[in-house]
């Protein structure tokens, strides 16, 4: 792909980049769980085409679709049950449900 | 006995007492044999050792190799001999003394603190005999770990916070100063051995040196060095056996035998020579910080109503000026510390046991309530007066020999200031321990001061004499001493 | 009959990895809990064997080569044999362990925990016997999917929480992988593990921000500082063996396949830079953050994975000087990282259960000896006690870092010490030092040989730290067998 528009490639990494860089900071940053997996999804989508760009060999690519695929259906199981158990997707809420008995702790 | 056996016996026989006493912790006459046997066991090994190091037998025993190039190794040096010598000879005393105040104060968990005050020993012993850094720095943390536990062992509030003041000043100082010391001294000359002459001479520049020093002294906290000597006064609520353990046998001498490793075998003449490239600073600043801290604790201790309180800042007077001794780096000066130790280990164990008499068979802990004692316990307070005249300094008991060649040797490096602190210091001890001892022995009889009818047994007098005694007999010790150490700095050609 | 066992004997990974993954597969299908256990066991304890006896004939006795198996892109070196014998002998030993929980777990869910169990060892062993990019990729994600899974089968809801930031931190740590493996294979024209060190590179800026993209991603999975946002959530409400297996072979299988790729990529002239100042940034992060996390936690559990993090870290420098001898220290700092945590984990799963409160320890000592004894020992070599794993792994580092000027490393072992002499004494202080205050709860559902790993763990590292010859022999071989080339 590089070899034959290298122009093309290139800009095709940059939005790789970016769309692997927006899906990280909503993974990271989102109050809602729900969006923080479509982050998830987002990162790895924006790092396959990254390594499509950059003409990563076709294992690479399977293997990262097949992991893709793999945090997806995990993520969606979990979702489901932390809505069956917590009745809510919000990160604030679970986290004041689970705080409840602990003394605060530092954090990273 | 060969001397490697000996040796072997001085650092295996305490250890192995640990675990009999608790083994055998029923009967308690049982138990009380063995505790007893074993440290007349180790002393007599160390009294061998003391023999063999007198002739210059080099005996070197190692137990493993757990870092490239570094030995867990123990060998027989004058310094390590006759302290080990001195602190267990001391601590068949201590022996009878806990077995009698076990007895009389009828305490609940006697072999488990015999245990711990077994296990404190062989530290120690393995603090006198360690025959590099890395060693003297595993037997100083298992000292640490053993008698914590002796600290806490009444199990109350008090107690648990002094066991948490002294773990955590202790571990803390050795972790975070006295072991990168020992990192960068392994950086430098790729060694860790004591060796008479010092590891460091010639090897380092002025600005390494005085770091160096700096390190090594406030990282060994059991020296009570300010500003980490709290731990010392914190300690002063535990049991008497353990402050005998504390003060006079275990933490404060193994605080005081690595201030003189350290400054005779691992510094040298790095410490202060005639060159520019020594510690001179960071030593004269030593100096003072100690000077001034043997004034403050004299001058606390005269504050202090509980006896044990007073004593362990007493004691704190008296470690400081082994500092003093050390950090003068002249033959003098380290010959005053060895013999500031031990005089300062014989009449201490003779002042706390005499104080652990008094609590087992008075209740009385209070300055106030000694008044008149000496005359129903005319034997204790006898030792206890021998033994704080000692403390003091004044002629002819062995304190007395210390504080001069002291203050000759602080004279003699031009540091008139630092004698005249010493002199201070000894000023403040009498008023501290004098007016005490006094009264204790012309006040009036109280009326009502036994708990016991029957007054102190056998087990608790009798090491309070012995101990007065030993202060005694080292009146005549203080020339020959001078020359059995002399092999400490006088490399060996 | 002995050529088919030599034969076995020089295929040790692969076969490593068929007894996991056919233990995980019958464990799966077992009908009763307790024969998932035995089967896990069984299939944890012949791993074990595979790869101990090929690290010992490798890099002990150095009699026999190990062979590459054509078709799985499988090859084994030093780092990868000392590793995954460390982390299958610590997942023998887990899997054991789990039997203090496995009998209090549901029947439905016990079978499966086990086999999840038996994956993450897999995982991280089939990452490390990897040998290009793609297998250290394919198997650092089943061992964190399985462990997600694992943390998600809890019994308590708060687990769900902590094995969704779980997924999250996996699963940016696998997009950037991912990405950082693709720009490696443009800038080398291979994504061979092997072939690093000698590799023509066109394009050094590009390789460099490939390795730093992979080793990112690794270290997020290994719970490196300030990447371990996921670890407090994941193991404070976590069940028993997922806590096991997160806290001792998730962390430090991630360490191990840190320090192997980071052995293949230093020696290249243009990588080496870059993966040196990765891991000397991540390696003190960790020392810090991990130490003050540790000193603050209340939670049992959270602070033994915060003081991992804080010994990993110390791992991460010690690799970060680059050297065949940081590399070794690396090693050793590991093995000793993995012994401490392991008695630590399992002599807290035997003396306390499910508990997970501070308080839980008080009185311990008198109530359940031997587990007192395995955290003891533990917290001491924390602490990086003399005679110790952990004083040993520090004065390796010390050792290399001065050789190579790197004084601060000196300055990061002492924080690490500090550290572990305010929580180790804590620990030791409730064990021995406090009355219980209630009815604590013990392992009281443990089976028989349950509490067997906690005391072998607490033997090792005491033990190994007064005898290490052995342990400094095979470090030493590992590094020489990745920097040579062979063993």
């Amino acid at each position: 792909m590089v070899s034959a528009d290298p122009i093309l490639a290139r800009l095709l990494l940059a939005m790789a980049t970016t769309l692997l860089l927006i899906g990280v900071i909503a993974a990271w940053t989102s109050t809602n769980l729900v969006k923080r997996v479509v982050g998830l999804l987002f990162a790895m989508l924006g790092a396959l085409v990254g390594a499509a760009a950059l003409a990563a060999p076709a294992a690479l690519l399977m293997l990262g679709a097949g992991v893709a695929l793999g945090y997806f259906l995990v993520a969606a199981a979990l979702i489901v049950r932390v809505q069956e158990a917590y009745g809510a997707v919000e990160a604030a809420e679970l986290d004041s449900a689970d705080g409840v008995d602990e003394p605060a702790e530092p954090k990273a | 006995m060969s001397a490697e056996l000996a040796l072997l016996i001085a650092l295996g026989a305490p250890a192995a007492q640990t675990l009999l006493v608790l083994a055998l912790a029923r009967p308690p006459g049982l138990r009380d044999a063995v505790h007893v046997g074993m440290t007349l066991l180790t002393a007599l090994a160390c009294a061998s050792l003391l023999s063999a190091a007198a002739h210059g037998e080099a005996v070197r025993l190692v137990l493993a190799r757990p870092l490239p190039n570094v030995d867990l190794a123990f060998h027989v040096e004058p310094l390590g001999a006759l302290m080990a010598a001195v602190l267990s000879g001391l601590g068949v005393l201590h022996a009878l003394h806990t077995a009698g105040y076990a007895r009389a104060t009828h305490e609940k968990a006697p072999a488990r603190q015999m245990a711990f005050i077994a296990l404190a020993n062989a530290a120690t012993m393995a603090v006198a005999f360690s025959a590099n850094l890395f060693t003297f720095f595993v037997a100083y943390q298992g000292l640490i770990l053993a008698v914590f536990p002796l600290v806490a062992h009444r199990g109350d509030e008090d107690s648990r916070k002094a066991a948490r003041a002294f773990l955590a000043t202790l571990l803390t100082a050795s972790v975070g100063l006295l072991l990168p010391a020992m990192v960068w001294t392994y950086a430098i000359t790729s060694a860790l051995e004591f060796q008479p002459g010092g590891v460091l001479a010639g090897r380092v520049d002025a600005l390494t040196a005085n770091v160096l020093l700096v390190l090594y002294v406030l990282g060994l906290a059991m020296a009570a060095m300010p500003p980490l000597h709290r731990w010392l006064a914190a300690t002063s609520v535990a049991d008497s056996p353990a402050l005998v353990t504390i003060q006079a046998l275990a933490v404060l001498p193994a605080g005081a035998i690595g201030l003189l490793k350290i400054a005779a075998y691992v510094f040298g003449p790095a410490l202060h020579s005639e060159s520019m490239d020594d510690a001179t600073l960071a030593s004269r600043g030593l100096i003072l910080l100690a000077g001034v801290g043997m004034g403050g604790a004299a001058l606390i201790a005269l504050s202090r109503q509980d006896v044990r309180e007073r004593l362990a800042y007493s004691a704190m007077a008296q470690i400081l000026a082994v500092a003093i001794g050390v950090l003068l780096a002249l033959p003098a000066g380290l010959f005053a510390a060895a013999l500031q130790v031990v005089a300062f280990s014989c009449a201490s164990a003779t002042l706390l046991m005499a104080v652990g008499t008094t609590v087992a068979v008075t209740t009385r802990e209070r300055v106030a309530d000694y008044s008149g004692l000496g005359r129903i316990m005319p034997w204790t307070f006898a030792g206890f007066a021998v033994a704080s005249a000692s403390m003091i300094g004044l002629p002819p008991f062995a304190g007395a020999w210390s504080k001069l060649w002291l203050i000759t040797a602080s004279t003699g490096a031009g540091l008139v200031w630092a004698a005249g602190l010493v002199a201070l210091a000894a000023i403040l001890t009498f008023a501290h321990l004098g007016p005490l001892a006094v009264s204790a022995l012309a006040g009036r009889a109280p009326t009502d001061a036994f708990k016991r009818p029957d007054g102190a047994s056998i087990l608790l007098a009798a090491p309070v004499v012995l101990g007065a005694l030993a202060t005694l007999a080292l009146l005549l010790f203080a020339d020959p001493l001078a020359s059995y150490l002399a092999p400490m700095w006088t490399p060996r050609s | 009959m002995s050529g088919y066992l030599e034969l076995a004997r020089l295929h040790a990974p692969v076969l490593t990895l068929l007894a996991l993954l056919a233990g995980a597969a019958l464990a799966f299908v077992s009908p009763s809990r307790r024969l998932a256990w035995v089967l896990g066991i069984a299939a944890s304890i012949a791993a074990a064997v595979f790869s101990v006896d090929a690290a010992l004939r490798v890099l002990v006795w150095g009699d026999a080569p190990i062979g590459a198996v054509e078709g799985l892109a499988l090859r084994a070196d030093g780092v990868s044999l000392f590793g995954a014998a460390a982390l299958n002998t610590a997942g023998a030993l887990v899997a054991i362990t789990a039997g203090a929980f496995i009998a209090e777990a549901s029947s439905r869910t016990g079978p499966y925990v086990m086999a999840l169990l038996l994956c993450v060892v897999a995982g991280w062993s089939g990452a490390l016997f990897a040998s290009d990019a793609l297998g250290v990729f394919a198997g650092a994600e089943i061992a964190w999917l399985a462990s997600v899974a694992m943390v998600a089968l809890s019994a308590e809801r708060g687990a769900l929480n902590g094995a969704l930031r779980m997924l999250i931190a996996g699963g940016v740590g696998a997009a950037l992988f991912l990405l950082g493996a693709a720009l490696l294979w443009r800038a080398i024209g291979s994504t061979d593990v092997f072939y690093l060190s000698a590799a023509l590179i066109r394009a050094p800026g590009l390789a460099a921000s490939g390795v730093g993209l992979m080793l990112a991603g690794l270290a997020l999975k290994a719970g490196a500082a300030p990447l371990n946002f996921w670890l407090g959530a994941a193991m404070g409400r976590a069940s028993g063996p997922a806590v096991l297996a997160l806290g001792v072979l998730g962390m430090l299988g991630g360490v191990f396949v840190i320090v192997r790729f980071a052995a293949h990529a230093a020696p290249a002239p243009a990588l080496g830079a870059g993966v040196s100042a990765v891991l000397a940034a991540l390696g003190a992060a960790s020392v810090v953050i991990g130490s003050v996390q540790a000193v603050g936690a209340r939670n049992l559990r959270r602070l033994a994975a915060y003081a991992c993090v804080a010994q990993c870290g110390v791992a991460l420098l010690c690799a970060a000087l680059g050297s065949p001898a940081g590399f070794a220290a690396a090693l050793v700092q590991a093995f000793a990282t993995l012994a401490a945590m392991l008695a630590l984990f399992t002599g807290a799963a035997i003396g306390v259960g499910g508990a997970r409160s501070l308080d839980a320890l008080d009185g311990m000592g008198r109530r359940a000896p031997l587990a007192g004894v395995a955290i003891t020992a533990s917290a001491i070599s924390l602490m990086g006690a003399p005679l110790t794993l952990g004083f040993l792994g520090r004065w390796r580092l010390v050792e290399a870092g001065v050789g190579a000027g790197w004084w601060w490393a000196a300055g990061a072992v002492i924080v690490t010490s500090l550290a572990g002499v305010f929580f180790g004494g804590r620990l030791i202080e409730r064990l021995y030092f406090r009355r219980a205050v209630a009815t604590q709860e013990a392992g009281a559902g443990a089976w028989g040989i349950a509490g067997a790993p906690a005391m072998i763990s607490a033997i090792a590292a005491i033990c190994l730290g007064f005898a290490p010859t052995l342990l400094l022999r095979a470090a030493d071989a590992a590094t020489a067998f990745v920097a040579g080339g062979g063993p």
